[in-house]
């Protein structure tokens, strides 16, 4: 019975249509879309990538100036005044934006440009002179310089600073949670010792020593900060018993117990006198 | 491959469009849904009528269009609908596989129509562009 049910299952999956494997699979770029990027990767060649990296990197100041539709317009009423031709017009702009990016110095300008181009030293000083407003910004535009924590807030850098990893293992104040696995280690039982409900460790895993300066140190200590005053232990309530032995009648005694700070005198009359 | 840095580059118009239709998808959730505008600013080769799609497109996301836009035959036609806006954002950007399809393109466009003021005004900005150089 279970081999025919096996058999029907069969021919089941037999006779249903094939999968549309079209409709299983990913991405399918166009023809097209080949052809594009084989024509891009030739136009994007030599060090065009290199010099796009070094563009990427200027303020985006920078990258909008060099990009302005005015800067377009200066760059090609200088190239008409000069006579430039459409090619070393967009060559002239390569320029510029090389400046900018550092390909050369900014100084070197006009000699670069008499060397690539083959102008005379009076033709490439006019041009130079013509975009000398729009080669005088490069470099002015500056990232933001990274401040360091002590020019930030020097009085906060003055403070003690906790680790990251004593930070994840300390509990937070207020409320109860559990303490994580590990994170305290148990102390060895010992005589005559205080008691002490944790103990700070220190970054390698031992106590806590103020002798090493180096060491992560808490913000709080139950050590004490002055180590030349050895602690003091609290003064003892001194008692003193007072009886009034001149009057001793009836048998009843007045007893007057004198405490160093309070005065608590017992009731005569009471029966928990004796 | 350079262009697997386009996520949205390995797919076809087609496939783009049947994603921008199934984020309107009346089956999901109000808040599941997105606009598919945000889809087809960055393939606007997928849009009903790509040419004027592109030119709505701000200039500030003009930088990310995705290069395969352009690979189609809308793409000498919305190259040529771009503005100068959108041309200064996109040099601003340095996208240097977007420039060169824009550049292509309008270089395919003005061959079709050599007499287009919009296509020589476009070209002259990106033939005088720092930005645009490579």
């Amino acid at each position: 019975m279970a081999a025919l049910t096996m058999e029907n299952e069969e021919a089941k999956f037999e006779n249903e249509p094939a999968f549309d494997l079209e409709s299983l699979t990913g991405p399918q770029p166009a023809e097209e879309q080949d052809w594009l990027w084989q024509e891009l990767e030739g136009r994007v060649a030599g060090g065009a990538l290199e010099r796009t990296s070094k563009y990427l990197d200027l303020p985006y100041e920078e990258r909008e100036l060099l990009a302005r539709a005015e800067t377009s317009a200066r760059i090609g009423a200088t190239a008409e005044q000069f006579g430039l031709t459409p090619r070393e017009t967009a060559a002239l702009a390569a320029l510029v934006k090389y400046a900018f990016i550092g390909e050369f110095p900014k100084r070197e300008f006009t000699v670069t440009m008499t060397r690539l181009f083959g102008f005379d030293e009076t033709k490439a000083r006019g041009i130079t002179h013509a975009l000398q407003e729009l080669l005088d910004k490069a470099g002015t535009f500056k990232p933001l310089e990274k401040k360091t924590r002590a020019a930030i807030a020097p009085e906060l850098d003055a403070l003690p600073r906790v680790s990251a990893e004593r930070r994840e293992t300390t509990p937070p104040a207020g409320g109860t949670t559990e303490a994580p696995q590990g994170s305290i280690a148990p102390l060895p039982p010992q005589e005559d010792a205080p008691f002490i409900l944790h103990e700070e460790q220190g970054a390698s895993g031992g106590p806590l020593s103020e002798s090493a300066p180096d060491a992560i140190r808490p913000s709080f200590s139950f050590r004490p900060r002055d180590e030349q005053k050895p602690p003091q232990p609290p003064k003892p309530v001194s008692v003193r018993i007072e009886t009034n032995k001149d009057k001793e009648e009836d048998g009843a005694k007045t007893r007057i117990v004198h405490y160093s700070k309070f005065r608590t005198p017992l009731d005569s009359d009471s029966s928990n006198a004796q | 491959m350079i262009k697997n840095i386009y996520p949205l580059g390995d797919y076809n118009t087609q496939q783009i469009r049947e994603m921008a239709e199934a984020m309107q998808d009346p089956e999901l959730d109000k808040d599941e849904r997105t606009d598919p505008n945000e889809l087809l600013a960055l393939r606007p080769d997928a849009a009903k009528d790509p040419a004027a799609f592109i030119r709505a497109i701000p200039p500030e996301v003009a930088p990310f269009i995705v290069p395969d836009a352009f690979a189609g035959s809308a793409g000498p036609a919305m190259a040529a609908r771009l503005t100068i806006p959108q041309l200064e954002h996109i040099g601003a950007g340095g996208d240097p596989f977007l420039i060169e399809a824009v550049r292509a393109n309008l270089e395919i466009a003005r061959g079709k129509s050599p007499d287009n003021q919009d296509i020589k005004d476009l070209l002259e900005y990106i033939n005088r562009s720092p930005a645009w150089q490579l």
